[in-house]
């Protein structure tokens, strides 16, 4: 290696990352080299208190500091409602929308035919449970709308509803700013399905 | 050379932050991959041309590596299949094994026509379980490795078929059934279902209607034969054996 031993381990270190490659690894190394020494260690401190500090809500499985989490224990919020959702960063996406205030459950992942992922390889059996302790009254089905956020919402629908419970789907259909002329015939149609009276 | 190529979407793979790599069995070149640009925001009109099962019309770029999808129309979304958990099952199933069979950039519009009328024979509702056995037959055709269906495996043509041997590859008479250990039985209705299935295109084929306890029996044996002779994981083969569970619940 032409670099001396520190910057070559952080070299590797930032090669770890998703989407950094050896040349944006070296870039990012040289940059930590000319910050000032304080924001450096708050850097180091702030990635190893994420990993050492975050963890999985026992109730909802966002993550969370605290378990469990902000949203689970928050009295305000409506528990009857349970929003279903594929990862983490979609409650964050939902709670940057602030219309919702019912709770939610994050199944990490989805079902994926393709690639051999089946409902026990993703946090449905917790959801079931839940629905059997808690006073739940509707699921949102806030899966991705790709096959296999569709396979997901048809699995857990298929398992919940019996138990009475009212179950939704999000809606599909054209983006907010979007063209109608450009839109295809899949969205168009499926946009066309879910109307509503004015 | 961009051209305009015939295509069913088989798979999908996630590329950097809003790109999609898309793996189409097209008419024109077999089987091929190209990238889809934007294809993950929610504003691309590639994001529903691009969706499994699709059979649409692509402007794609082809060269030696991985080629460039420029537009797209579809032809058929296939949107029954995927908004059927089921159907999803089996159609993933198919077109993994297009996928894991077939070499890049080999053309064969006889299999493409089998997996289009497939596909197409599962939205008119026709049993998915019987579509996905017959293609799978086609698929060990492909493969090479097709079990012997129109006689006895051994060569004793006058002899009633009563069994199927995984060992010896193929069906086999009552005189072979007797001799050997390794033997599922096989009762002629079953016999004239597998024969048909594994010689017979979809094409000819209407109104499917085969017994439950039949497919169950053919399915075993598919399995097995598989097993034996396929040497390739086929990752959906989980995913069904998962569904087939939740169907008894």
């Amino acid at each position: 290696m032409y670099y001396p031993e520190p910057i070559s381990k952080l070299v590797d270190s930032f090669t770890k990352l998703p989407g950094i490659g050896p040349k944006t690894a070296v870039r990012l190394a040289f940059f930590v080299l000319n910050m000032e020494e304080d924001d450096v260690l708050d850097f180091a401190k702030n990635l190893a208190n994420a990993k050492r500090e975050l963890t999985h809500c026992s109730v909802c499985g966002h993550i969370t500091d605290t378990d469990p989490c902000r949203i689970c224990d928050d009295r305000e919020r409506d528990g009857s409602i349970i929003c279903v959702v594929q990862d983490p960063k979609d409650v964050i996406a939902m709670e940057k929308m602030k219309d919702y205030q019912g709770k939610y459950h994050v199944l990490h992942g989805a079902i994926s035919p393709m690639d051999g992922i089946g409902p026990e390889d993703i946090n449905v059996p917790p959801l079931i449970e839940r629905l059997k302790d808690e006073e739940v009254k509707e699921l949102i089905l806030a899966t991705n709308p790709n096959v296999e956020g569709e396979a997901t919402a048809m699995y857990i629908s298929r398992l919940v509803k019996p138990s009475g419970i009212r179950i939704s789907r999000i809606a599909h259909g054209l983006p907010v700013g979007g063209d109608l002329e450009y839109a295809d015939e899949v969205t168009l149609s499926k946009a066309l399905e879910g109307r509503r009276d004015l | 050379m961009i051209e305009k190529v015939q295509g069913i979407v088989l798979r999908t793979r996630d590329y950097g932050e809003t790109n999609k790599i898309i793996t189409l069995y097209t008419k024109e070149y077999g089987l091929i991959s190209a990238v889809a640009r934007g294809a993950k925001k929610t504003k691309s009109r590639m994001a529903a041309i691009t969706q499994p099962f699709i059979y649409g019309l692509f402007l794609t770029q082809i060269g030696k590596g991985l080629g460039t999808i420029h537009q797209g129309d579809i032809l058929n979304s296939m949107r029954g299949i995927r908004e059927d958990i089921i159907k999803t099952a089996y159609a993933s199933y198919m077109c993994e094994l297009v996928a894991k069979m077939v070499n890049e950039k080999e053309p064969n519009s006889a299999l493409f026509d089998e997996l289009n009328i497939s596909l197409e024979r599962m939205l008119d509702d026709e049993p998915p379980e019987a579509i996905s056995i017959m293609f799978e037959l086609k698929m060990y055709h492909i493969g090479g490795f097709a079990p012997v269906v129109h006689n006895c495996v051994n060569g004793h043509d006058d002899r009633p078929i009563t069994a199927f041997s995984v060992v010896d590859g193929g069906v086999v008479c009552d005189m072979c059934q007797s001799s050997s250990e390794y033997t599922i039985p096989l009762p002629a209705h079953a016999y004239k279902v597998l024969r048909q299935m594994s010689l017979t295109s979809i094409k000819r084929i209407r109104n499917i209607s085969i017994k439950h306890d039949t497919l169950k029996l053919l399915r075993h044996i598919l399995d097995q034969y598989y097993e034996r002779y396929g040497g390739m994981t086929i990752k959906s083969k989980r995913f069904l054996d998962q569904m087939h569970l939740l169907d008894h619940d």
